[in-house]
């Protein structure tokens, strides 16, 4: 025995085992510290430490054999024992074949390579990347949806041929219960060698010209119990033949192929859902208003594959009164969702009928209170109506119900916190809400904001509320959008573009040049 | 930083301590444990005077757990501190309106 690995998990024992069958004696895969701890002299041992305690294994293990290289994971315990096998055969003493070191070292370069990325195409594109040259001449990756064949990846290693394989049909249909060799890997889940249907999968002359391929190794996609697709390799040389070993390793590597892309699908499918409810809950565009200019930036967490709970709106009754809303909800992901879009809603009912923003948020408070489940609807909201003067201003009144104050940038650079805090809705059945009035001349912008922006975590601590002042400071003389925008900009960079929290403003200004 | 989250029992009441981050990814720990300070005892005191960063996720868990409060006749008290929690619960009004005093 010359080299022992211990402690792989028994999906993983197996695995390891059939990579490593054609070593024999060599290399010994054991599940438990035992075997290891027994390990005779002059044996390399591998230790996966995932499934031990990590004191046992320092105590115990090292003292028993001091060489031991201790990995975290599948992935690492190849690296080291390529590297093990490499130490063997550089000392002159290895009977290992070059061919199982290539085996390995592939395995261990491809892993992190396809772990890497839940972006749909990095995924594939290093799927077809690692699989070429070193397996094959050219590969496919074919993904079945249905009664159809999707074409998500191919490449070559000569560049003109990877050329014409991206020029094969993206997508065809197929019999599912016929005799196309795709439909029926996906059938059986069996990997296969194919000769002579090797054109159907990859193309004829008449597509390839004269490098038409002879031979391809298919391999099903599994992941969850069911095939999503077949990874399809093909050599170019007529003189090899794909091994046993060669439809092993490449198994193995469909295997990490098919979780990576079934991950990457799922994410593909969830942020495309999340991105479509989201951009339902915000208004399509901001009213046209007279004398007032508009302007909203609007940025969810993260990647925004979570659906957060910032939402904001600008309702105009009549040619005279504008109600602007910004509003934070409690939770993630659809009951975030469904809560937001009951808060519009009640929002844009009340705003017809309510005279200020004080009972419009009494109205919501009621509508949340009422709704309570066996966790409570709770909703942070800062409205602001503005009514129309007789001398090109406004008269701004202004409710803030658990929410961050809005800000008014005066057009002389002043900027002031507008209003005085009220209860959170949802809460309790006669929620405090204060309602404030001040008047907004031409060229005054009124900002309202959510907690993302405050909250953001920087470098040197929370943003606060007076450095966002200071930014806003920043932006005497621009325009409403262009207000939005530069706020948006500077929180996302103060955090280096790590958003943890939604981030919402909506800005309002009255224009100088008020003509009606 | 994550979350630390202690329970002392003294006669007849647990004192939950919370330190760190209360957030989307840690809030279901604070969950878990004062659904085992309801299960020990009728009187809770939530000290959150050491957390560092309390967001919408913290606020829905401590409302809940007051209406929890109310509806099932046990008192959860809030210790606030001057942090993070405490400008939080200023800001939405909170802290006048639980059902059991907030000592500061």
């Amino acid at each position: 025995v010359r080299v022992l690995i211990a402690g792989a998990p028994t999906s993983e024992r197996s695995r390891l085992r059939i990579a490593l069958a054609d070593e024999g004696d060599d290399v010994i895969v054991a599940g438990t510290t035992a075997g290891a701890l027994a390990a005779a002299g002059g044996t390399r041992l591998i230790v996966i430490a995932d499934a031990f305690d990590d004191g046992a294994i320092d105590a115990d293990l090292r003292r028993a054999n001091p060489g031991a290289v201790v990995v975290r994971g599948f992935s690492e315990a190849v690296v080291a024992l390529a590297a093990a096998l490499r130490s063997e055969e550089q000392g002159g003493r290895g009977r290992l074949s070059a061919e199982a070191e290539r085996r390995t070292s592939f395995l261990a370069e491809a892993s992190p390579l396809l772990d890497a990325s839940l972006d749909l195409r990095a995924t594939l594109d290093s799927i077809a990347d690692v699989s070429v040259p070193r397996l094959a001449d050219l590969c496919l990756v074919d993904v079945v949806d249905g009664p159809e064949v999707r074409r998500v990846a191919a490449a070559a290693a000569d560049v003109q041929i990877e050329r014409l394989l991206r020029g094969l049909p993206r997508r065809y249909q197929v019999d599912v219960a016929g005799d196309d060799p795709i439909a029926r890997v996906v059938r059986t889940r069996l990997p296969e060698v194919i000769h002579g249907e090797v054109t159907r999968v990859f193309g004829g002359r008449a597509q390839l010209g004269a490098d038409v391929p002879r031979t391809a190794m298919l391999l099903p996609l599994t992941a969850r119990g069911r095939a999503i697709g077949v990874l399809a390799l093909a050599t170019l040389d007529a003189a090899r033949t794909f091994s046993a070993a060669d439809l092993e390793l490449a198994g193995e590597l469909a295997h990490r192929a098919a979780l990576a892309l079934d991950n990457a699908l799922l994410y593909q499918r969830q942020s495309t859902l999340a991105r479509v409810l989201q951009e339902s809950l915000l208004p399509e565009r901001l009213p046209d208003f007279a004398g007032v200019e508009l302007g909203a930036a609007f940025r969810p967490a993260g990647d925004g594959a979570v659906i957060g709970g910032d939402f904001y709106d600008a309702i105009a009754s009549g040619s005279d009164t504008l109600t602007l809303a910004i509003g934070d909800v409690t939770g993630k992901g659809a009951s975030a969702a469904a809560l937001t879009s009951l808060t519009r809603h009640t929002l844009r009912t009340a705003a017809m009928y309510e005279p200020g923003p004080s009972k419009i948020l009494c109205a919501l408070n009621r509508a949340l209170v009422a709704g309570r489940g066996r966790r409570g609807k709770y909703c942070t909201v800062a409205l602001c109506r503005l009514d129309r003067r007789d001398d090109d201003g406004f008269g701004a009144r202004v409710s803030c119900a658990g929410h961050p104050l809005p800000l008014v940038l005066r057009r002389t650079g002043t900027v002031e916190p507008l209003g005085a805090p009220g209860t959170i809705l949802g809460f309790v059945d006669d929620p405090d809400i204060p309602e404030v009035e001040t008047t907004l001349s031409p060229g005054d912008a009124v900002v309202l904001y959510t907690d993302g922006i405050t909250e953001a975590r920087t470098r040197t601590g929370l943003l606060g509320a007076e450095r966002f002042a200071t930014m806003l400071h920043g932006c005497i003389g621009m325009s409403a959008p262009a207000i939005a925008a530069r706020l948006e900009r500077a929180v996302v960079e103060s955090q280096r573009g790590d958003t943890r929290d939604d981030v919402a403003i909506t800005v309002a200004r009255v224009t100088d040049d008020h003509s009606g | 930083m994550a979350i630390d989250i202690t329970l002392h029992e003294t006669s007849g009441s647990v004192r939950v301590v919370v330190a760190g981050e209360v957030d989307l990814v840690t809030g279901h720990e604070l969950e878990r444990a004062l659904s085992r300070a309801e299960e020990r005892s009728r009187s809770i005191v939530l000290d959150l005077s050491a957390v560092e960063f309390f967001d919408s996720t913290g606020l829905q868990i401590l409302l809940d757990a007051d209406h929890r409060a109310r509806a099932g006749g046990h008192t959860l008290s809030v210790v606030a501190g001057d942090g993070e929690a405490a400008r939080v619960l200023e800001l939405t009004r909170v802290a006048t309106r639980l059902s059991s005093t907030v000592i500061e």
